[in-house]
């Protein structure tokens, strides 16, 4: 005698579906990726496989953190399904590449998707400004990262605020966290002068957080200039190329962020010496003016008391050669009759006294014939 | 109360105007002179004293 419950089919299913939803609401499940297919760029169909099994997995590409490939392992996080028509799957919550082959073949397919929009293009780096006065943060305050980071930028400068969002940088909620972050700082209504996103070095499955392409699209929309710096010199997140510079560890960050105050300090002394110079300069160059502006008014002023001079002297002279008594010298004589000058003969007559002037004397004389 | 970027330009402004030299007014020389060593000195004091400060904006849950 059979005991066993019977259903129709539409039943059983549903009872199957019940079961699996009590017993495995959610699995995590890592495997091989094979026979991936997306349909009208929304839907996304693979089997996750390994030596001896596989299963088929339905999802969206907006769950994806990061475009996938056949061949690629993954971790799939997702909800044991079994469907009507098309019989059982796994319906993907999220899934994320694992194994250091697999994150990187994620990360340069997302790489040359996101090069081709141009988020990487040099032409979007903007200016980040030396010495900012506030800086957003985000890293976590617990990570040798921050503590790098802070420790150099107190050794090199003082007075900056810097505003921290603490989050965590690896683990599956580090995308949102670090998105949030970056929205928070976006839309500041003061915003902060730069902002800037660090983590220390660990390997390339706790760094890829910043290779999620939520990441990279926020860091590359941030309204707030990026410096970003994820692990060590050799590591190269793609949020690092989205950003308007990159350093290579977050020591590096703080260099490049905050000048040597003791270099600032030498360079403030420079400028008050060529200060100093310059007035000294402008003043020894005013004087040269001055002196020379002098010697030239005294010479203009020597030319004019001698011009006047000459002119003085040239007077005098044509003063003294027209004057009547001038002839005299030259040997000429002059008439006078009753004391007044005679000029023309016709002012004389006969017998008429007259007197004549020498050079040396006067003389009385008498005209015997006109 | 000025910024340290909003001193250090205005300090840049100054020794511009000092290096292009074109004064008509030695009183202007003068002062520029006595603003700029003034400017210099808030600078270094703001250096030497100022301190880095963090705030927690926020910590992700």
């Amino acid at each position: 005698m059979n005991l066993s419950p019977i259903f129709d089919v539409t039943s059983a299913v549903a009872v199957l579906n019940q079961t699996l939803d009590y017993a495995f609401p959610s699995i995590t499940v890592v495997g091989e990726i094979s026979d991936l297919r997306i349909s009208k760029e929304k839907w996304i169909y693979f089997d996750i496989k390994d030596n001896q099994s596989k299963l088929k997995c339905f999802g969206t590409v907006y769950q994806l953190r990061m475009p996938l490939e056949s061949g690629m392992q993954v971790e799939i996080i997702a909800n044991p399904k079994l469907h009507n028509l098309y019989g059982f799957s796994l319906n993907i919550q999220s899934v994320r590449p694992v194994g250091e082959g697999s994150i990187k073949k994620a990360s340069d397919l997302l790489k040359a998707k996101l090069e081709k929009e141009g988020l990487f293009s040099f032409e979007r780096k903007r200016y980040i400004p030396q010495a900012p006065a506030r800086i957003g943060l985000i890293s976590s305050e617990q990570s040798a990262g921050f503590i790098d980071f802070i420790k150099i930028m107190n050794a090199r400068w003082q007075g900056t605020e810097v505003e921290l969002y603490d989050v965590q940088v690896q683990g599956d909620s580090a995308p949102e966290q670090i998105v949030n972050a970056i929205h928070h700082f976006s839309t500041q209504s003061n915003p902060v002068d730069v902002l800037v996103i660090i983590r220390g070095g660990g390997s390339v499955d706790d760094l890829s957080a910043f290779s999620v392409e939520k990441v990279v699209r926020a860091v590359s929309a941030s309204r707030v200039p990026t410096l970003v710096a994820i692990g060590h010199e050799v590591d190269e997140s793609l949020s690092e190329l989205a950003s308007d510079l990159r350093a290579s560890t977050p020591s590096n960050a703080a260099e490049l962020l905050f000048p040597d105050k003791k270099n600032v300090l030498e360079q403030i002394n420079l400028r008050k010496l060529m200060l100093s110079d310059n007035v000294y300069a402008i003043i020894e160059s005013k004087s040269a003016n001055l002196i020379q502006n002098k010697l030239v008014f005294n010479h203009r002023i020597e030319q004019v008391l001698s011009q006047k001079q000459q002119n003085i002297k040239y007077a005098r002279s044509l003063l003294e050669s027209s004057h009547p008594k001038a002839v005299l010298r030259r040997g000429y004589t002059l008439i006078y009759s009753q004391g007044k000058l005679l000029s023309s003969a016709s002012q004389t007559k006969p017998n008429m006294d007259i007197e004549i002037e020498f050079r040396d004397a006067k003389v009385k004389a008498s005209i015997k014939k006109v | 109360m000025k910024s340290y970027k909003q001193l250090e330009q205005e300090l840049s402004e100054v020794l511009e105007r000092v290096e292009n030299g074109l004064y008509d007014e030695l009183d202007e020389l003068l002062k520029d002179y006595e603003k700029g060593m003034a400017l210099a000195n808030l600078l270094e004091e703001k250096l030497k004293t100022a301190k880095n400060t963090i705030i927690k904006v926020k910590k992700a849950k």
